[in-house]
């Protein structure tokens, strides 16, 4: 039997209606297709609980150390299915300030899937690094851009050592940033479950890869190749999954 | 008669939904491939937010003090600089260590600061709005002024057709403010237009700004290059003590390539008669003291030729034809 074109453009139409369809059925909103996620984080400075304004153990040397403020950045979440398809979570970019040791990320209408891996960005992509005229968790009011340098603080923290052989007080003030000094943390997902946790231990920021003692480089805001340091040791260990 | 876009046989048909079925395949890839950014309240009517902008550009309430605006420092009169050597204008008076740039043609800039620390304009503004010595005011207090005053209320609501207010309306505003000024009308301008012709003083200078390759950095018509030089023929020792930070590093702040060391932006010349003294540090009072001690990108017979007395009269004669007072306006 020939098959005349309009009945055949018919045909095609409809599969391609389908296909439209199936696809667009990926991001549906209906919430059967759908989940919030919940990411929880504690920071901890060893195997303490981490509070700002309180005095600990030098991670590295001797003497004691207090942080007054204590911010990241975390971004461009993904989620990876057992095929190894990505799924990217839009507008992924989440200022955890530990003015509170404990924090929650909320990710809603994650399309439902049989997820393994997990990973995000500490840092800011460089596509979003260029400028500093974004909203929400990356609106400049919360105080983590550059002044001198368009950009984003990936990381700040902020306090105060007191060297055990003095009584001086010396500042401590960490603000890395920088392009070259996002890192990617992956991490496995063993059981599926609607949140995370994770722990971030604020001493592998200074003692990991590089041991950065607070006596020898209390201050890092301009120099990329020791901003390089704490980013090499936050990409290792920092923070894991509980 | 046949249609324009009539499909003939059963192979055009497949090809054709083909076509579509992979374009929007591939939109989707892209999709994921794309970083995410906030693109939320774009401007929605330009005119208004270039209003908005002046407004902002003009307020010292922008300022700690109530008493710096933006405009302190960028006075119109002398084409949006201060007429001092490194400008102390801020709320603290205290030296910057830099000379007030004009602001002129700065949609055609890739970079901005002295040393680049900066390629996206309304983020520039942001510096002077919090550093400590010049308005020294937080974000926070801005938008509470802003929202507070009920004359910008209109403007913002006219300029982001919504009533939310964001930092980053206040950043944007103010830089399509500055994208506006523009520097077109000068009597070089209008000689390259074809208009008039310049006059045999500016001719000659015209001939020997070329000849002495001054045209390399300061291309015509903007004359600024978007690249960094060194701009002092003094040589920098790096071998001494310095401090990441010091202004007088320049690029290397931000790049940290020891090639870098004491390279500035190319400033434009445009105007040179309202933006004395020069230099980024305003270390030269005049134009011919600039001339006097300018190095750089002559070629090996010119360095051995210093510059006569009659070459710098004709080309500073050159350089106050870029004048154009349209812009001060």
């Amino acid at each position: 039997m020939r098959i005349s074109p309009i009945h055949l453009k018919i045909k095609i139409d409809a599969i391609v209606l389908i296909l439209f369809a199936s696809l667009c059925s990926c991001d549906s909103s209906e919430n059967n297709h759908q989940q919030a996620l919940t990411l929880n984080f504690d920071a901890a400075i060893g195997n303490q609980r981490f509070h700002t304004g309180e005095i600990f153990e030098a991670p590295v040397g001797s003497g004691t150390f207090r942080i007054e403020r204590f911010k990241l950045y975390i971004s461009n979440l993904i989620l990876t299915n057992v095929d190894g398809e990505d799924y990217l979570v839009p507008n992924s970019y989440h200022l955890l300030d530990f003015s509170e040791p404990s924090l929650q990320v909320d990710i809603p209408n994650v399309p439902v899937d049989n997820y393994n891996r997990l990973s995000f960005m500490i840092g800011v992509d460089e596509v979003s690094n260029k400028s500093i005229d974004h909203v929400g968790d990356l609106d400049p009011t919360n105080d983590m851009v550059w002044n001198w340098n368009v950009g984003y603080k990936f990381l700040l923290l902020e306090g105060n050592y007191f060297p055990s052989e003095s009584n001086e007080t010396i500042g401590l003030v960490y603000h890395i940033g920088f392009d070259e000094n996002t890192r990617r943390l992956e991490y496995e997902i063993k059981e599926k479950s609607p949140s995370y946790s994770f722990r971030l231990n604020v001493n592998s920021l200074f003692d990991s890869q590089h041991q950065i003692d607070f006596n020898e480089l209390s201050n890092i805001t301009f120099s990329k190749a020791d901003a390089r340091k704490v980013a090499d040791n936050y990409s290792d260990g920092f923070i894991q999954m509980e | 008669m046949q249609e324009r876009w009539q499909i003939t046989t059963a192979m055009d048909l497949f090809k054709w939904n083909r076509s579509i079925v992979l374009l929007f395949l591939c939109s989707c890839c892209s999709y994921k491939e794309e970083h995410a950014i906030n693109r939320e309240y774009p401007i929605a009517n330009e005119q208004a937010a270039i209003e908005l902008g002046k407004k902002l550009f003009f307020d010292p309430m922008l300022s700690a003090n109530q008493e710096v605006s933006c405009a302190t420092c960028h006075q119109p009169s002398k084409s949006f600089t201060d007429g001092l050597k490194t400008t102390t204008l801020g709320v603290t008076g205290k030296s910057l260590g830099i000379n007030t740039p004009t602001l002129l043609n700065l949609d055609q800039s890739q970079f901005f600061f002295f040393d680049g620390g900066s390629s996206d304009l309304a983020s520039t503004v942001f510096n002077p709005l919090t550093h400590p010595d010049e308005m020294a005011n937080d974000m926070s207090s801005l938008l509470e002024y802003l929202t507070s005053d009920s004359s910008y209320h209109s403007k913002f609501e006219s300029a982001f057709n919504t009533d939310t207010l964001v930092t980053s309306m206040l950043l944007k505003s103010i830089a399509r403010y500055i994208e506006t000024l523009q520097s077109s009308n000068s009597r070089f301008d209008a000689y390259l237009n074809g208009d008039i012709a310049l006059l045999q003083g500016e001719q000659m200078g015209w001939f020997y700004f070329q000849k002495r390759s001054c045209n390399r950095c300061h291309i015509p018509p903007l004359f600024f290059d978007n690249k960094f030089h060194r701009e002092s023929s003094l040589t920098f020792s790096i071998k001494g003590e310095f401090k990441l930070g010091d202004k007088a590093l320049g690029r290397f702040n931000i790049s940290q390539d020891t090639m870098d060391i004491g390279k500035f932006k190319t400033p434009t010349l445009r105007n040179l008669i309202f933006t004395s003294p020069y230099m980024h540090d305003g270390r030269y009072p005049s134009l011919s003291m600039v001339l006097d001690n300018h190095p750089v990108q002559l070629n090996e017979a010119e360095k051995q030729k210093k510059m006569t007395d009659f070459e710098k009269s004709v080309i500073i004669k050159f350089l106050y034809s870029l004048t154009d007072s349209t812009v001060l306006e």
